[in-house]
């Protein structure tokens, strides 16, 4: 927990000039890719930015991965190797990848209405382009709207934000700097029912 | 910067509806999209209204007695049935239905066809009329020598013809305007900017043919001459089934790529597709004097944009 950098000043500002309980600015692109997608959502949180594109209802590319009452959420995660600090190749493979796609494939699965496309298979790709801090909403909150964009029935939207808590003042929106130095949870919620989705 | 304000909380002034207050329609203002004529936009988890009062219908679910909107678009209310219709969506196919789909695969007895749809149709051996038009119950031969029928990659129009239990459409093409498709271009367009016509094979007056098939795929091709048409003496039934073009000269080319990128300029600005507006937009262009390449550039596709909602 020692760094040089001050998490919070004496003046209740935070390393980026934001208050404890501030946002970073958001962006929203919600216009069509050009790849054909069925929905697609750009996103930024600050300096974090996603894209994501929506395919399906469509026709499973492998039969196993079929359920014959309801639709397969199939979630890719790529990490452009240009998106942090240092520059890092990481495969399909890499187990944080993995871990990422697994979580947001559990927070959606039980938010799409599945069971009206029934042997139908839902593609989510996700692609990051820029990192820093609040990797997973930024997924989450770009998955919602993308799926939302590509006319797929949804329970509810999924809201997703990072908190972390410096000594006892509790910050919210961290960047990676804060991110790394404090001891931080994502936290998906579903605005009309107020139910949590997702607790990482 | 999107400033953080806590959710908006249901409307506790939202009274549950009885359905002789329905009737009278006495609706208050919170619910005035339920007036016939009205729209409303609405975003998954909106509480629409009571279902009590109301039915839900597509684009909508029940929790605890109330009817609450599953996708972004428009409130439509028809007596008692409330759906929503999605801004964007797949094409949701109806029985009677003209599409054009491209072939994914040969199975036992039927091909699977790829129509812009949420799962392949299936176009049964047994919906598909043999070459020469003979009339027969199909054979085992006819199974071995599907492919000569249809391969992988081929492009074709057909209706919908009914669903099977689980939701996949089943498609025939026994009319002889249906059928394999050449001598043409596919272009793809949202499925929502077709609408239903009395007619969806289109003759354009330069020499240019059109299906509009409503899954959102449609075919731009070269003109067939009224009396190579089905049924007339010219009409060559035994090359239903070919796989080879006709000779096609520079300039019907010309025209099937001027149609293909209005279309796409069209379909980009979000324009619905009809005979008279694509015959207009032809015309503006050849006015114009405008390459086909360049239509698609961003200011002429606007120029052609704005001239056609000017007149319509």
């Amino acid at each position: 927990m020692s760094s040089r950098i001050e998490i919070l000043n004496a003046g209740g500002y935070r390393s980026d000039g934001r208050r404890q309980y501030e946002l970073r600015t958001i962006s929203i692109d919600l216009s069509p890719q050009g790849s054909g997608a069925d929905g697609s959502a750009t996103l930024s949180h600050g300096l974090t930015q996603v894209s994501v594109c929506v395919f399906g209802p469509r026709e499973a590319k492998m039969r196993s991965q079929t359920y014959h009452d309801r639709a397969n959420v199939n979630v890719e995660v790529g990490i452009a190797a240009f998106s942090s600090s240092e520059r890092r190749k990481r495969g399909r493979g890499d187990k944080r990848i993995l871990e990422l796609s697994q979580t947001i494939k559990a927070t959606f699965e039980p938010v799409i209405q599945t069971s009206l496309y029934p042997r139908s298979q839902i593609d989510i790709y996700i692609q990051v382009l820029q990192q820093d801090g609040g990797l997973l909403q930024a997924c989450i909150n770009a998955t919602t709207l993308a799926l939302i964009n590509a006319g797929i029935p949804l329970y509810d939207f999924v809201c997703a934000v990072t908190g972390g808590v410096h000594s006892t003042s509790p910050l919210l929106d961290l960047t990676l700097l804060e991110e790394n130095d404090l001891p931080n949870v994502t936290v998906g919620v579903m605005p009309r029912t107020g139910k949590g989705r997702l607790v990482k | 910067m999107i400033e953080f304000t806590s959710f908006r909380q249901k409307p506790e002034t939202l009274s549950v509806k009885h359905p002789e207050d329905v009737d009278m329609m006495d609706l208050d203002e919170d619910e005035d999209f339920l007036e016939i004529g009205s729209s409303k936009i609405t975003y998954p988890g909106e509480y629409l209204t009571s279902s009590q009062a109301f039915m839900r219908g597509h684009g909508t679910y029940v929790d605890n007695e109330e009817v609450i909107a599953s996708v972004a678009g428009t409130v439509e209310r028809v007596n008692k049935l409330v759906t929503v219709r999605a801004v964007r969506t797949r094409y949701n196919p109806e029985v009677g239905d003209l599409v054009v789909g491209r072939i994914t695969e040969v199975q036992p007895r039927r091909w699977k066809v790829d129509a812009n749809s949420r799962q392949d149709a299936a176009l049964m051996l047994a919906s598909v009329n043999l070459p020469g038009g003979v009339q027969r119950r199909k054979l085992e031969s006819d199974e071995l020598q599907m492919r000569t029928f249809f391969e992988e990659g081929d492009l074709l129009v057909a209706e919908v013809q009914a669903f099977f239990p689980d939701g996949t459409m089943s498609l025939h093409t026994r009319s002889l305007s249906y059928g394999k498709l050449r001598n043409g271009q596919l272009v793809t367009v949202p499925p929502i900017l077709v609408r239903r016509l009395k007619s969806h094979f289109i003759s354009l007056p330069c020499g240019v043919d059109l299906i509009l098939g409503l899954n959102g795929y449609v075919w731009v091709s070269k003109h067939v001459k009224e009396s190579e048409r089905e049924g007339e003496e010219g009409f060559d039934a035994e090359a239903v089934y070919s796989n080879q073009n006709d000779q096609i000269d520079d300039s019907t080319r010309t025209a099937i790529s001027r149609v293909t990128n209005i279309i796409t300029v069209l379909a980009s600005h979000s324009v619905p597709l009809s005979d008279t507006v694509l015959l207009e937009a032809y015309e503006w262009s050849i006015e114009q004097e405008t390459d086909v390449k360049n239509l698609l550039q961003d200011e002429i596709g606007e120029a052609l944009v704005t001239s056609i909602t000017a007149r319509g």
